[in-house]
């Protein structure tokens, strides 16, 4: 009798167990839309505010999912796959191509919206073969930071061109310093880092074995061979490199602007003073630069009744023009909705250079739409090579070109 | 009689194979799925399209050669061959001597004994980002061990030198533990009255290893290799934690590439294909074992 009732037990929860994934995957009756995410730290308590507000206005309940960075794109289609998928993805923009492309986005309206109210790059990385699948959150980008005592006292002025940045870190590295720090740890957010010397010599991510994109790659992996550049950055992301700069070990540095703020505060902390410039061209010419930033786009999921509370939702993030320069401000993000860009300039100056650098700026997937993922990983793998002297610019970014091809579409 | 004797039979052979259902139902399910999927990827253009239309073709060979034709396949075989050939060689010869030595009961023994098998109970990623620490660039833990004796910092993760060297020596640590279990409870079972008589012969230490404890640990050796190789081959959370293949493919294993293909690049198909190469090395030692075993008993 013992064993039946054990059974009966176990198969009823089960059944519990099974119900509960219907309630949760089903579209009707289900008022829990997830939102799939790579958002960490405080970030989540800021977008729980936001989506808090989005269920209060919809009557559905956004949760927030979070995973690594690099799994998202993934996680977002195998969700999707499965039946349960997210209803918004928070996605860097060089993903939104992948995912539209395997139908695992659904398109949106602009609603109370005008399309001329955005930067235009900004506002395109939400769309894919004409049409709209989010709207940007925001933008962020890459910028030199320098220290402005060390520059100054070796008589040097602020490096605009391969050259200039290449003797300026030289001049500036000593026993216990370094003169210019870049994230190296593998990734897109090594790749990144580099596109904007890859364009300005004329290179395109379509083909990474040219020779301007040889020619970048070993100018962009020349520090750490030169060892003007810590090797640890070979583990760092930006957060590792301000705290480096602050403490004035490190003397130049190429960061994202979401962590000026922190960089500012620790470097006024520690009596550092600060400038903040654009990256660098081969010529010394303003750069075309990537624009980083999510896009914040209706997961396939979500249709009918769900998909315009999605929609809704999307477009609050910016008609809420006042709200909208608060949440960019803390993400470190400039609007790419214009009306809201005043505000967030005046309250964080220092991301002007980034407004600057917007101008001339290049989606990261316009030049091989959803095949971008596997360049991300080869360029990486290949600066890393070059850096650690393990291939020859030449070899490795062959190799790079060779690898990405074979996973073409 | 005859009729019934024979129904009779059929009917212990029905049991027989009813018997066998569960467990065949299982491995179906659990073993033969996954594998028959990876092996039906390997010849699929699968991508993230197909992960959601279902749609995808028959491409014949041509992941198999994309994989072999690119220049990271040459470098992850070799890196996996000096990974697992190294971890299993140190942590076998490392786990021996510990058990030699632990033989003897002596006080606290049991207790130190138990604190080395930690390593193998800490949960991979717990061990693996306190390694991290001690690993970190330029300023953890080892180099400053280092530092005290005057030896300036290494790049442990950082440098295409080292970094395999470094996820070897980890995973040397996590595996003695393994070693030292199976090796220390093998000797037990070793009947002491042969170390007495080879005692009695005049044999010295080195020839009652040689000639007494190595023979009766033939079977727990065997077994033992066997399971090392499949773990080490298959070993992915410890480098992906760590270097993540990286820096520049330096520390790239067939398995993490595998996944790195899959799962970064989204080429499923060339994943699989890596991971079919995985599935044929684990499929030779264990064929090569079981060959081995049936000969032993036989004999």
């Amino acid at each position: 009798m013992k064993k039946v009732l054990a059974i009966a037990a176990a198969l009823s929860a089960t059944a519990l167990v099974l119900a509960g994934c219907s309630a949760t995957g089903g579209d009707s009756g289900s008022k829990t839309l997830q939102v799939l995410t790579y958002a960490q730290g405080d970030q989540v308590p800021m977008y729980k505010k936001f989506f808090d507000q989005c269920s209060a206005d919809t009557g559905y309940t956004f949760e927030q999912l979070q995973v690594p960075a690099n799994d998202l794109l993934n996680k977002a289609v195998q969700l999707t796959a499965s039946g349960s998928g997210p209803a918004v993805i928070l996605a860097d923009n060089q993903m939104i191509a992948g995912l539209a492309n395997a139908k695992a986005l659904a398109p949106i309206t602009l609603g109370s919206l005008s399309a001329s109210d955005f930067v235009e790059g900004p506002l395109k990385s939400g769309q894919f073969d004409g049409k709209q699948y989010g709207l940007p959150v925001g933008n962020n980008g890459e910028v030199i930071v320098y220290n402005k005592k060390l520059l100054a006292d070796a008589g040097l002025a602020v490096p605009t061109s391969w050259d200039t940045l290449t003797a300026a870190a030289k001049a500036l590295t000593t026993s216990d310093r370094y003169g210019f720090g870049q994230t190296f740890q593998g990734g897109e957010t090594l790749s990144w880092n580099y596109w904007a010397q890859l364009w300005s010599a004329g290179g395109s991510i379509a083909k990474l074995d040219s020779p301007a994109a040889v020619e970048s790659a070993t100018f962009w992996a020349s520090f750490l061979k030169d060892g003007t550049a810590p090797q640890a950055s070979l583990q760092w992301q930006s957060d590792n490199l301000i705290s480096e700069v602050a403490a004035g070990r490190l003397a130049m540095a190429q960061v994202g602007t979401w962590t000026l703020s922190k960089l500012l505060s620790e470097a006024k902390d520690a009596g550092v003073d600060i400038g903040i410039t654009t990256q660098v061209s081969k010529s010394g010419d303003a750069p075309v630069v990537p624009f980083g930033g999510e896009v914040m786009a209706a997961g396939a999921s979500a249709t009918g009744d769900a998909l315009k509370a999605v929609n809704d939702c999307i477009v609050s993030w910016s008609s809420d023009t006042a709200g909208l320069a608060e949440r960019d401000e803390f993400l470190g993000y400039l609007p790419s909705y214009i009306p809201a860009q005043a505000a967030v300039l005046k309250a964080t100056p220092y991301l002007q250079v980034l407004s600057d650098q917007l101008a001339d700026s290049r989606g990261r997937t316009e030049e091989v739409g959803p095949n971008y993922q596997s360049r991300t990983v080869a360029v990486s793998t290949a600066l890393q090579q070059i850096a650690t002297g393990a291939a020859t610019p030449e070899e490795a970014m062959k190799t790079a070109q060779t690898s990405a091809a074979a996973a073409d579409k | 009689m005859r009729p019934r004797r024979s129904s009779y039979q059929r009917r212990a052979a029905l049991m027989r194979l009813l018997f066998i259902v569960p467990v065949a139902v299982f491995l179906a399910l659990v073993f033969g799925y996954p594998i028959g999927f990876n092996l039906w990827l390997t010849f699929q253009s699968f991508d993230l399209v197909s992960m959601i239309s279902g749609v995808s073709e028959f491409v014949g060979l041509d992941n198999i050669t994309a994989v072999l034709a690119d220049p990271n396949f040459a470098s992850a075989a070799r890196n996996t061959a000096i990974f697992t050939v190294a971890s299993i060689a140190i942590q076998f010869v490392i786990g021996m001597a510990l058990a030699l030595f632990f033989y003897n009961v002596f006080p606290l023994s049991k207790a130190i004994r138990a604190l080395l098998v930690l390593p193998w109970l800490v949960p991979s990623i717990v061990a693996t980002t306190a390694w991290r620490f001690i690993f970190k660039d330029p300023s953890g833990f080892a180099n400053q061990l280092l530092g005290v004796v005057g030896i300036p910092p290494v790049h442990w993760l950082t440098s295409s030198d080292t970094a395999l060297v470094s996820v070897i020596i980890i995973n040397i640590w996590i595996g003695i533990a393994f070693n030292l279990v199976l090796l220390h409870s093998g000797l037990q079972s070793v009947p002491v009255d042969r170390y007495e008589a080879a005692q009695l012969d005049g044999a010295g230490y080195w020839q009652r290893f040689r000639h007494v404890t190595l023979p009766a640990l033939g079977p727990v050796i065997a077994v033992l290799l066997v399971l090392g190789f499949v773990y080490t081959l298959k070993q992915f959370d410890l480098i992906w934690t760590l270097t993540q293949g990286g820096p520049g493919n330096s520390s790239q294993l067939l398995s993490t590439w595998s996944y790195t293909l899959s799962f970064n690049s989204n080429a499923f198909g060339q994943g699989a294909a890596v991971a079919d190469f995985l599935f044929l090395a684990s499929a030779i030692i264990i064929v090569v074992y079981t060959l081995v075993q049936r000969k032993q008993s036989n004999a």
